[in-house]
């Protein structure tokens, strides 16, 4: 990741601190495990969703948006889930707009993950996470 | 002794992160999971829990179905719907069908705490209003 990427002000709520806080109760060790999982598995379904709109395909576009959004709710990924929500409610596809959709989303989950990572480096219980973490 | 949850959820990520959260709570283990209402009819058969967290939106056979069917089959099953924002429209035809409780996926830990709670105590808890992960 990109360290000079500008950490996002409280004027864009990228993620919920809140939410997140929830993983400083479960462990260092689970939340590593689930963000490793959820990084692998973000791009697995943007790619879906690239498909789904490139083929016109609504209810595809609509399932792989729906599952998204709770998963990246759960993790406290608050504009993501808002433009995703957005896109489940659409009711028409443009398929030539798949790449410039897709190329939005992947912008909004690399800046989720540097805030994510800037709010890690914020936890004193997760002094010891150099090196676990797949963001540091 | 601890309360037997069955997690019921297609998505893998979340049944973890659930499973996790629940069992953290120390009052409670987890016993089955389902990706679908199809496996979690089956998995009943084998295993009756004290409350299920149930998906709606699921391939094969989604969550409004599978919990028709379950709680014909076995009234006293205590089912809690937990979802996505938005699926609210989905829960008068769930509350007719029988479930004791709905939760947004975004709920926080409290929360399904409260909810696990009063539903195996025999109440009902039903989430509304806003959507706890917005910050």
């Amino acid at each position: 990741m990109d360290s000079t990427q500008p950490i996002p002000g409280p004027d864009l709520p990228l993620i919920n601190i809140r939410k997140l806080q929830t993983f400083v109760m479960l462990g260092i060790d689970d939340y590593v495990e689930m963000l490793g999982d959820l990084m692998r598995e973000v791009p697995e379904q943007l790619e879906q969703i690239r498909i789904a709109i490139e083929q016109g395909n609504l209810e595809d576009c609509r399932e792989h948006a729906h599952s998204m959004r709770g998963i990246l709710g759960y993790f406290g990924c608050v504009t993501m889930t808002r433009r995703l929500a957005s896109l489940e409610s659409r009711t028409s596809l443009m398929p030539e707009d798949a790449a410039a959709t897709c190329e939005e989303f992947q912008t909004l989950w690399h800046d989720s993950l540097v805030a994510i990572r800037e709010w890690e480096k914020s936890i004193p219980e997760f002094a010891g996470i150099a090196g676990k973490s797949p963001l540091q | 002794m601890k309360h037997r949850i069955m997690l019921v959820d297609d998505h893998k990520l979340f049944r973890k992160g659930l499973r996790m959260l629940v069992e953290s709570l120390n009052r409670y283990e987890v016993v089955a999971e389902a990706a679908n209402g199809r496996e979690f009819l089956d998995l009943l058969e084998h295993e009756l829990p004290d409350v299920v967290t149930l998906d709606i939106a699921m391939p094969e056979m989604d969550g409004i179905e599978a919990a028709g069917l379950a709680i014909r089959k076995f009234p006293d099953l205590k089912i809690i719907t937990i979802s996505t924002f938005g699926d609210q429209d989905h829960l008068r035809q769930m509350v007719v069908i029988g479930v004791k409780g709905f939760l947004l996926k975004t709920a926080d830990p409290e929360e399904v705490n409260t909810a696990l709670k009063t539903v195996i105590a025999g109440g009902t808890y039903f989430a509304t209003g806003e959507d706890p992960g917005e910050p």
